[in-house]
């Protein structure tokens, strides 16, 4: 059975949802983690701050894996540079870090119906669930 | 220092012996001290090394544990590093880490204001080696921790210290006992050998809390009302007192009346005063499940 962590990087936050479990059998991790972001990033305490934090949370929960939504390198929709910086120190983790294409999730869940709003999330947590879904 | 002082100081024979035939040989002690709450200290000079080092003996008696040896395999910047450690006879055992400047931090509460940004850092830390014990490779729980057994680097980092209560909570277990030292900071559940990983976090919002300048006395006399004092002074021996003031201490935190906000410093505003009570919470289930989740509020702090 995998524990796994689906982040999606908004603005300057990571959105984040655990799951367990199996593409056909899981259930949504129960845990008052849901986003962090960076108070400053340009302040190197903050930066710290915010890895640790995460961190401590990959290692606390024992994810087998983490999922982060890939965000575009360039165009309008493009991820900004403390999305890219959020994801660089997420990537420290000694954890199997994925970066997920959204091809990649959208095959995954095709043909699922998975029904959301019977989990006890945010809509702001929607993306980082299928994300987590997409690496089960 | 002569053994002969040792044995003036009260040390166990078990601990001269050893100290006289096998770690007197490399070691050069010249200093020991009582704060830890199960144990003996020595401080001297590592001869071969040419480094401070401490040596924490303690009594694990029939509760032989290996989690000390786990320790050594674990580095983080906020536990203290344990260079050996090995039982010696009779239910003794010891560990050696470097000597740390800075004290500990009930000596240095005793002597200091910590602002709010310190108190958040520090505890921070604190979390961060937490966090490590109780990662899943590890699943240990520390027990014991309170003031005296957190060590100030130079640069106030704090270094979690004193493994002698030190447990690994089994896969497939929920709790463990608790331990039976320090009883202003165990944790309710704790008297029901139910303690668990946010059994720790109960301890850590007891540090919290202190380090922002909460009333928190040592003195056990204190917690007694008028009537429960005149109780205390007719009972024969201090065995009884000690049972008396475990149980006054007990049923205060089962009500959660050891902390008091109202003796909290006026830039300790609710949103802190909210994440005290949760991580001092008497009931497990209302208070952070893990160190990391009360690390994530005080990141929010900024």
């Amino acid at each position: 059975m995998a524990k796994v962590c689906g982040i999606d990087i908004s603005g300057s936050e990571a959105v984040i949802v655990a799951l367990e479990g199996g593409p056909d059998n899981f259930s949504v991790i129960k845990t008052d983690f849901k986003k962090i972001g960076i108070n400053d990033y340009k302040n190197q305490a903050d930066v710290q701050s915010f890895r640790d934090t995460i961190i401590g949370f990959f290692n606390n929960m024992g994810f087998d894996r983490i999922g982060i939504k890939e965000r575009n390198s360039t165009g309008t929709r493009s991820g900004g540079t403390i999305t890219f910086k959020i994801e660089g120190l997420i990537q420290t983790s000694e954890l199997e870090v994925k970066i997920v294409h959204h091809a990649t999730i959208r095959s995954k869940l095709r043909g699922k119906n998975i029904d959301l709003s019977k989990f006890d999330l945010n809509k702001y947590q929607y993306e980082a669930f299928e994300t987590a879904f997409s690496i089960l | 220092m002569k053994f002969m002082d040792l044995k003036d100081l009260g040390f166990p024979n078990e601990i001269i012996n050893c100290v006289e035939h096998d770690l007197g040989k490399d070691i050069d002690f010249d200093a020991c001290s009582f704060k830890g709450s199960n144990g003996y200290i020595l401080f001297g000079e590592h001869n071969i090394q040419k480094k401070r080092i401490a040596i924490k003996f303690y009594y694990y008696g029939e509760d032989y544990h290996d989690e000390v040896r786990l320790l050594n395999q674990i580095k983080s910047p906020n536990l203290l590093t344990i260079m050996h450690a090995r039982t010696i006879e009779n239910g003794y055992a010891y560990f050696i880490t470097e000597e740390v400047i800075g004290g500990d931090l009930d000596s240095f509460l005793g002597h200091n204001r910590i602002g709010l940004k310190s108190a958040v850092s520090i505890t921070k830390g604190i979390l961060n080696g937490v966090i490590e014990l109780h990662k899943d490779t590890n699943r240990l729980l520390h027990r014991d921790l309170k003031p005296a057994n957190i060590l100030l680097d130079s640069n106030q980092n704090p270094l979690i210290a004193d493994f002698g209560s030190l447990k690994r909570i089994p896969e497939d277990q929920k709790y463990v006992t608790g331990s039976k030292h320090a009883a202003l900071y165990r944790p309710p559940e704790s008297h029901l050998d139910e303690y668990s990983f946010c059994s720790d976090v109960y301890q850590i919002g007891l540090v919290f809390y202190q380090l922002l300048g909460g009333y928190l006395s040592y003195n056990e006399e204190d917690y007694l009302t008028n009537s429960q004092r005149k109780e205390y002074f007719k009972l024969p021996g201090d065995f009884e007192k000690s049972k008396y003031i475990d149980q006054i201490l007990k049923s205060l935190s089962e009500r959660g009346k050891l902390t008091q906000m109202k003796s909290l410093p006026y830039f300790v505003n609710k949103p802190i005063q909210r994440i005290i009570s949760k991580a001092t919470n008497p009931d497990p289930d209302r208070r952070y499940s893990s160190a990391s989740e009360f690390r994530l509020k005080l990141h929010e702090l900024g």
